[in-house]
């Protein structure tokens, strides 16, 4: 008869590793700076919406936890959640918007399917598709003028709370038709009876509004994160370099980026591409550093992880060539968080090498 | 006759010699695992009936990640036999797999004499150093590692390390003796109290370098410090080192405590607690019976308290451990908490840290696919992915994906940030995997 002896257990060790916790205060800290930018942008009403986003998904968590009986609150992943909605929305959305998509990312997005770990979409793009869905009109007309409530705008000539991405796609239109010798349909707040050199010198001055700049330091409207990229970079910098979010997502994105720029600039409406992501690039660096690289609803393996980023780039940049939609960049996530399972299964590398 | 005092980095203050208390006689029956802590199992090489010395070896390595099991006492064998390793239950008090390990069982002990004691922790730097050779470790430059070791002063306080004897062998060691290595330069390290390793890589083994440093920087007290050789900036430091000239970072000296440390992982566990700020262990048990002058005087910092190999803890002191502590035994790199009052102390549970729990048993939460135990495995292979394989029942898809090279080292539920009990479930499903074959 086999004798029984009590012997092994685990290793102490020296180091005592990151816990779960500790890795959602840190990216959330990480993304504080871009938050705070965005309020200090768009004045009291952003403050309203990041505080409502929070609420609502902080106030969901510790329900859930309070039915499940199990306080998870403190974890930090409910507030991350919360923040990463905030700022993939437009600052002037009504608080109770705002509030309701914290509510719907937890519930929805994360608890109905038992909680953190077990989601297989980001609950922050989740809930932003739900506000989309839900509340259209509340996003397009949430836009505000950056640095305006500081006493209106500094930049003359500039256009109202409209979304500059749908404003530049409908000038590109205008000015390419106009450009072929083609009659264009005008949108509706076009002066009339141009002729086609007006028409062509009217598209020009609006589109040279936009440009690389943009990305530096917002003057058209945008979404709360999308002020400056400069108040991302040094989050991003320092949860790279500690090794709290995996570089390989982001790096076969942004290694992608220019190949897949110069293929769709080649393609239709490749002109409007440069534009477009002179808007919305700190929002694809976001997508690409922190959504597309949140360890649960991306692959595990290293070379799955490569395709994956890989794909989200690809994807991202169809998004922005074929649609003048703000949150068209988020929503492809979606579909590619549900490929994660099948990319793990195909390249998760299994035995000893 | 040896002289077994610690030789480097401890200079015990002399003090007042206070008599031992006598020991029983040594214990009937002895239960030896011929399998160390997490390392590839040993083969018996005695047979029922034989005699044995102190010292003499039971078993010699399966792999190279096993080490050789010598008797810690003079004894018969009595039996060899595959016993069922049991492991401490889980925090939430479940009970966890066990293994089966080839076992030796002795009867008949005696004292061994102190000739025949050659535990290699106790030994002498050239016979300790012949130990290690066989491990393919070389000094720096090229040189052989003794004749580096005598290059560091009493001041020293680096390690240079040169792992690039050849290719071949140096992706043999690193692919399978990760463990042994580690341990092997841990001790090192302890014996002579370096603060930094220098790892000396030529630059055309950069891949073999950052995994020796993704080895060993988690679990060594030094700082590894990647030598490029040639560079000039480590030129000074070779140079510092050859001519004994002090070093940054200098160390509080060990013998300023005034502790007591009989054997090579005593003095590590109380380096590690003055670097670390841990409190300082009450508790020395010191597993023979070194009579004085060999032994070290009783000290004053920490309770000794004296067995036989193969005694139970409780049979030491009944209150052990209290509830709401943690009893750990051995090296860092090896030590094993102690949870029960049953366990046999065995030669390594040379000391007892108790050690508060500070925080409640910490639940298991739900995998957050951070994939930090697929970089961490000293086996490359895919933990978590393991793990829900065997969960589904698809052992044999486990077993494919190398489930049974996994070595137990510990360390894929020791990083995971979600405290998932990783290496328990691969031990599970091992174990179900031998199950389902010998019922097949």
């Amino acid at each position: 008869m086999a004798a029984e002896i009590h012997l092994l257990g685990p290793v102490p060790l020296l180091r005592r590793p990151a816990r779960t916790g500790s890795l959602m205060w840190r990216v959330v800290l990480a993304l504080l700076p871009a938050a705070l930018l965005g309020v200090a942008a768009y004045g009291p009403e952003a403050a309203w919406m990041l505080g409502a986003c929070l609420s609502g998904a902080w106030l969901m968590e510790v329900l859930a936890g309070g039915l499940r009986g199990r306080s998870t609150q403190k974890d930090g992943s409910a507030v991350l959640t919360g923040l990463l909605l905030a700022l993939t929305l437009p600052p002037g959305l009504a608080p109770g918007w705002a509030f309701l998509g914290g509510v719907l990312a937890i519930l929805l997005g994360k608890q109905v399917f038992g909680g953190l770990g077990r989601n297989p979409l980001n609950p922050a793009l989740l809930g932003r598709l739900l506000l989309a869905l839900l509340a259209p009109g509340a996003l397009e007309s949430g836009l505000r003028q950056p640095f305006g409530w500081q006493g209106g705008s500094w930049l003359t000539g500039a256009p109202g709370a409209a979304d500059p991405l749908r404003l530049f796609w409908e000038t590109r239109r205008v000015l390419d038709q106009a450009l072929a010798g083609l009659t264009p349909r005008l949108p509706a707040d076009w002066p009339q009876g141009l002729d086609r050199l007006d028409l062509i010198q009217h598209a020009q001055d609006i589109l040279s509004q936009a440009g690389p700049g943009q990305v530096l330091w917002a003057r058209l409207p945008g979404l709360l994160g999308e002020v400056s990229i400069l108040a991302l970079l040094p989050g991003l910098v320092w949860l790279f370099t500690a090794r709290l979010v995996d570089w390989r997502v982001p790096a076969a994105g942004l290694v992608f980026l220019p190949v897949g720029f110069l293929l769709a600039s080649s393609g239709a409406g490749g002109h409007w591409l440069p534009l477009a992501l002179g808007l919305r690039g700190t929002s694809l660096l976001l997508v690409l550093c922190v959504l597309a690289s949140d360890p649960v609803t991306s692959p595990l393996g290293q070379g799955a992880k490569f395709l994956f980023g890989l794909l989200v780039a690809a994807a991202a940049l169809l998004a922005l060539q074929l649609s003048p939609q703000a949150g068209g960049l988020f929503w492809v996530l979606l579909p590619a968080n549900l490929l994660t399972p099948w990319l793990d299964r195909l390249l998760l590398p299994g035995g000893p090498r | 006759m040896l002289n077994l005092r610690p030789r480097r980095g401890l200079a015990l203050p002399h003090r007042e010699l206070e008599a031992w208390p006598a020991l029983p006689a040594p214990p009937s029956r002895l239960l030896l695992p011929l399998r160390h802590s997490r390392l590839d199992q040993s083969e018996p090489v005695v047979r029922p009936g034989q005699r044995v010395a102190a010292g003499e070896p039971l078993s010699l390595p399966l792999g190279l990640a096993a080490r050789v099991v010598c008797s810690p006492l003079a004894g018969r064998v009595r039996r060899v036999d595959v016993l069922s390793v049991v492991h401490p239950p889980l925090r939430d008090g479940s009970p966890r797999g066990a293994l089966p390990v080839p076992c030796v069982e002795l009867d008949e002990l005696s004292a061994p004499s102190l000739e025949e004691r050659t535990d290699w922790q106790q030994l002498e730097r050239p016979a300790l150093l012949e130990r290690l050779r066989p491990w393919g470790l070389t000094g720096a430059e090229g040189l052989p590692l003794d004749l580096e070791l005598e290059l560091l002063s009493g001041e020293a306080r680096l390690l240079v390390l040169g792992v690039a004897p050849a290719q071949a062998l140096q992706d043999a060691l690193l692919e399978q003796v990760p463990a042994a290595l580690a341990r092997a330069v841990t001790a090192l390290c302890r014996l002579h109290g370096f603060r930094e390793l220098l790892l000396a890589c030529p630059p055309v083994h950069s891949e073999a370098r950052r995994r020796w440093l993704a080895l060993l920087e988690p679990i060594l007290p030094a700082r590894c410090v990647v030598l490029r050789q040639g560079h000039p900036w480590d030129q000074p430091r070779l140079a510092a080192l050859a001519l004994g000239r002090p070093l940054p970072s200098p160390r509080r000296p060990l013998a300023a405590q005034g502790l007591l440390a009989l054997t090579l992982d005593q003095l590590a566990a109380l380096e590690l607690r003055l670097s670390t700020g841990l409190p300082l262990p009450p508790l020395v048990c010191q597993l023979d019976d070194l009579p004085e002058p060999h032994g070290l005087p009783q000290p004053r910092s920490c309770r000794v308290l004296r067995a036989w190999p193969g005694t139970p803890l409780s049979e030491l002191d009944p209150a052990l451990p209290q509830p709401g502590e943690w009893l750990v035994a051995g090296l860092p790199l090896e030590g094993s908490p102690l949870l029960e009052g049953g366990t046999p102390l065995l030669p390594g549970h040379t000391l007892l840290s108790r050690l508060p729990r500070l925080k409640s048993p910490e639940a298991e939460e739900a995998c957050i696919h951070c994939g930090q135990c697929l970089d961490i495995c000293p086996m490359r292979l895919a933990p978590i992915r393991l793990v829900r394989l065997a969960g589904e029942e698809r052992l044999e898809e486990a077993r494919g994906l190398g489930l049974e090279h996994c070595v137990h080292c510990g360390l894929c539920s020791w990083i995971c940030p979600s405290r998932v009990e990783l290496e328990d479930g691969l031990r599970r499903a091992r174990q179900r995997l031998r199950e389902a074959r010998h019922g097949g």
